[in-house]
């Protein structure tokens, strides 16, 4: 009985949230149980493009090291922020929150060449945080009961600790770069006196991803629409 | 463009043959000589040309070319037919003693390009062209080249075993005094394949092979004189035997440095899959790799130097080694610079030789402070090249790399005080120097330290010591190769070919050899032996690893004794062998093993408390062993508990049965006992 509940809990996970999350803990508990190493995830170009190990362009965004603090950090933000973005700003546009998934990857991939990255998962989560962020800057964060700060400061602040922590912040850099040009081509752009959407959701994205509405005269409520009202509740992290 | 130019050289040297009507009598002559020995050669020949012919398109070629000869042939004979006899008697003279030379020449000319080819090749592929040359050259009587296929032939090479053919073709090498062939037979009938078992006869085939100066034999017998096996122990004999194989080894490492084979243990190998610390894994190389071409200088330099000399599968490549020093000299690495000046000093395919690049490398590294620079500008001033020889210069400069704790200064400086070059000759700091190389493994200073305890300079003599130095320096010869080629047919699922390999290593007293042919005998997938004979050869090859000190094998000997696998069931004696393990190894397996024996009392008395004591013990001494532990005390503890239950009743049983017999004579008195009250009592409650 209980195991039913567990289920319908995990599918009320919204799609693409859940098939990236449980993607990435199925890598990890694949190489936790050795049937696979991480050398044989890595981004490395010349394998990708001399040797056509294809797979290795998807794998390095679903591993985030052993299992431990590191892992379960990534996982928490990545299932947390990615949920709320398909929730929130993303409800009913699955196939535009796919065109940023595929996007965000093309970008930090050409990146990627040139930086001596191996796995870029990280990154990805912090550009799914950067867009949030942005996407609601209104709302107050609390983090360790010690920092209190809005939410488009909260990419910084991960970085800080990175900074802390004495890892190396070129991961949180990307992340933010990678989200900050989505963000802008996407919600600041196209505002701007002539500006014009350049990031056009493929209509194949549109017919595999999106339900049609079953009614066309339908007007979101405030709450559904980008951006949300003016105003935000407190949200307590780490307490 | 390699194939084709080497298929037209082919083509050449099969243009260049006569084969004539007086060679093919030569032949039958031949054959009615040895009609037995000669037919079974032969069929062997044709089997082997016609197994590496049919990779090949050469084989029509050949066919034409044999077709226009013979023409050719023809028309001359019938020419010939019709000048006089005189004339033709002294051209069937003369052209019965060309045709012979002709014969031996050629094979002797597809000998040697088959050589060449084998040891240039990098690849398979060419390996094959090589051995098809050294077929063609077998097919002409050529005996180096039948020593090549008959070892092809046993050990599985390029895909076809075949040990009967391989057997046959040795008999006959040895009969015409071949001592390879002599070695390998022995080998053969040391552990029955192919052969029958037969420990003398195996002896008398390694005397002769030894005598004719095969250096496997020449191990092998050292190794059967030091242990003791089918001959009395006899330390001085094993150390004549030992020291012309370390002789030339040294000889030729002083020429080149030698390049050390990785040995990679089977038994070791299922439990830790993703850490094989030895062959370097193609995903693992390739992300080193990447890592090079991003920069990193100490992965770049590592690279370098395992494609200088070929290490951990990867194969010798002169080129990507100095691509890779040359990358990290530029990023200012110390280390690089030494090994560019190393690569310059001794020249090779991708830098020619030349002491003054050699020098100016050799100065940047050293003015850095690198042990290997100083070590390099040692070398140039001690043999005077590029420089003017000066052997203080040397000393000095070797002296600092020594202090640096390189041990090839380290050898060097040894060497300076052993021999006398350009200082005192001081046999104890020989020996000091020698003894701190030796430690890192250093193979020449090795050789020098067992020279001094053979000969008693400087130390007290100790044939012992000598003995197992010298040992340690035959084993870096070039058949460790064999390591590298049993591993991979072992990963490929080629499992006689490995353990053929290996066995032949083993018997040459290599202990890794000696656990890895027990390990594939063991698990009875091997077809060349009988089901019945792996176990007890696995055991003897246990056992002569165990002595070696391989603990994991002395565990095995203790197995095998408990469960009788290849011998009889003997507790005392697996006690036994799990005390050596436990006590002089501290290995946890046989501390586990032996805390259960000592709880059910097999083999030795029973004893409760030091089986849990053991049990503790092997906890601490490794973490996998936690929880075989943890069950396995549970279980003694609740055993202890159930007998305390059962002690329990017990007593109370007794307690009952002592009431019995006290009572049971007079039960009648009892019983009035009890009615008489009863009677009172119900009188009294009627009244009342």
């Amino acid at each position: 009985m209980a195991y039913q509940s567990l289920r319908l809990e995990y599918l009320q996970i919204p799609p693409v949230s859940r098939a990236y999350t449980t993607a990435c803990v199925l890598t990890t508990a694949a190489v936790q149980l050795e049937l696979i190493t991480p050398f044989q995830l890595y981004f490395n170009p010349e394998l990708i493009f001399k040797h056509f190990q294809i797979w290795r362009l998807i794998t390095n965004f679903l591993f985030f090291g052993p299992v431990g603090f590191n892992f379960l950090f990534n996982m928490i933000f990545l299932y947390r922020y990615c949920r709320m973005l398909e929730e929130g700003s993303f409800r009913g546009r699955t196939a535009d929150f796919v065109f940023m998934f595929l996007f965000g990857g093309f970008l930090m991939t050409l990146f990627g060449l040139f930086v001596s990255l191996v796995f870029l998962g990280q990154a990805f989560t912090i550009m799914l945080v950067y867009v949030w962020s942005r996407r609601n800057p209104y709302v107050r964060m609390n983090f360790f009961g010690l920092l209190n700060f809005q939410a488009p400061f909260l990419p910084w602040v991960l970085m800080g600790f990175s900074l802390l922590l004495g890892n190396s912040i070129i991961v949180d850099l990307l992340g933010i770069a990678v989200g900050h040009i989505y963000f802008f081509l996407e919600d600041v752009f196209p505002n701007q006196p002539g500006g014009i959407r350049i990031l056009k959701t493929p209509s194949i994205l549109k017919a595999i991803f999106d339900t049609p509405d079953e009614d066309p005269n339908y007007n979101p409520l405030p709450e559904e629409r980008p951006g949300g009202f003016a105003w935000g509740e407190g949200q307590r992290l780490g307490g | 463009m390699k194939p084709l130019s080497l298929l037209i050289e082919i083509l050449i040297i099969l243009g260049v043959t006569i084969k004539t009507i007086k060679a093919e009598e030569h032949n039958k002559r031949q054959k009615e000589r040895n009609v037995t020995t000669q037919v079974s050669v032969n069929e062997i020949k044709q089997y082997l040309s016609h197994i590496l012919e049919q990779r090949t398109s050469s084989n029509v070629i050949n066919k034409r070319e044999n077709l226009l000869e013979k023409k050719k042939n023809q028309r001359k004979i019938r020419i010939k037919g019709i000048q006089n006899k005189d004339i033709l008697k002294r051209n069937k003279n003369h052209l019965q003693k060309q045709a012979e030379k002709n014969f031996t020449d050629e094979g002797d000319q597809l000998f040697k390009m088959g050589i060449k080819v084998l040891q240039q090749s990098k690849s398979q592929k060419q390996k094959e062209e090589a051995y098809l040359l050294f077929a063609k050259a077998a097919d002409m009587g050529n005996l180096k080249a039948m020593e090549k296929m008959a070892d092809a032939l046993l050990f599985g090479n390029f895909g076809v075993q075949n040990i009967t053919a391989a057997i046959q073709l040795y008999e006959s090498l040895a009969k015409e005094g071949s001592c390879k062939a002599q070695n390998a037979l022995g080998f053969l009938s040391s552990y029955g394949i192919g052969m029958e078992y037969d420990q003398a006869k195996a002896l008398i085939y390694y005397t002769f092979g030894s005598a004719g100066g095969n250096m496997m034999s020449q191990m092998i017998l050292g190794y059967r004189y030091l242990s003791g096996i089918n001959v009395l122990q006899n330390c001085e004999v094993a150390l004549s035997y030992y020291k012309k194989v370390a002789d030339y080894i040294a000889d030729t490492f002083e020429k080149s440095e030698g390049v050390p084979v990785e040995k990679v243990r089977l038994t070791e190998r299922p439990e830790n899959l993703s850490s094989n610390s030895e062959i370097l894994d193609w995903d693992i190389y390739q992300y080193y790799k990447f890592l090079a071409e991003r920069g990193d200088v100490q992965i770049q330099v590592s690279l370098g130097q395992l494609h200088l000399i070929g290490r951990k599968g990867l194969d010798q490549d002169y080129y990507k080694a100095l691509h890779y020093f040359l990358k990290a000299a530029k990023a200012g690495s110390a280390n690089a610079m030494a090994f560019i000046g190393k690569m310059y000093l001794e020249g090779n395919a991708a830098v020619p030789q030349n002491n003054a690049t050699a020098f100016k490398y050799f100065s940047m590294a050293a003015s850095k402070g690198n042990a290997i620079g100083l070590h390099g500008l040692g070398l140039l001033y001690f043999h005077g090249k590029g420089v003017p020889l000066n052997y203080a210069e040397a000393l000095k400069y070797f002296q600092k790399a020594a202090e640096k704790g390189w041990p090839d200064a380290q050898f060097q400086l040894g060497f300076m005080y052993y021999s006398g070059s350009g200082i005192w000759k001081d046999y104890k700091l020989a020996f000091k120097y020698f003894y701190l190389a030796s430690q890192s493994g250093q193979p020449l200073a090795i050789y020098y330290l067992a020279k001094m305890y053979a000969t008693g300079t400087g130390v007290v003599r100790s044939c012992r010591t000598a003995v197992e130095l010298y040992k340690g320096v035959c084993e870096l010869g070039h058949w460790a190769e064999k390591f590298l080629t049993a591993y991979f047919a072992y990963k490929d699922g080629d499992i006689d070919s490995s353990l053929v390999q290996y066995a032949l290593l083993a018997e040459m007293g290599y202990e890794v050899a000696q656990s890895n042919s027990a390990f594939i005998l063991e698990s009875k997938k091997a077809n060349i032996l009988e089901k019945e004979k792996m176990y007890p050869m696995a055991l003897l090859l246990w056992n002569r690893a165990a002595i070696q000190g391989n603990a994991f094998a002395r565990v095995k000997i203790g197995d095998y004794h408990y469960y009788g696998y290849g011998t009889k069931k003997d507790y005392q004696t697996a006690a036994t062998h799990y005390s050596i393990a436990a006590n002089k190894y501290h290995n946890a397996q046989a501390m586990f093993n032996l805390a259960y024996m000592y709880e059910h009392g097999l083999g030795i008395t029973k004893d409760i408390h030091l089986a849990r004591r053991l049990y503790d013990m092997a906890a601490q001494t490794s973490p996998d062993a936690h929880i075989p532990v943890l069950f396995a005390v549970m279980k003694l503890e609740t055993t202890h508990l159930l007998r305390d239950i059962l002690f329990f009743n017990f007593t109370t049983r007794w307690n009952w049965l002592k009431l019995d017999n006290t009572i049971g004579p007079h039960w009648d008195l009892f019983v009035i006992g009890l009615i008489v009250p009863g009677l009172i009592l119900l009188l009294r409650n009627h009244h009342g």
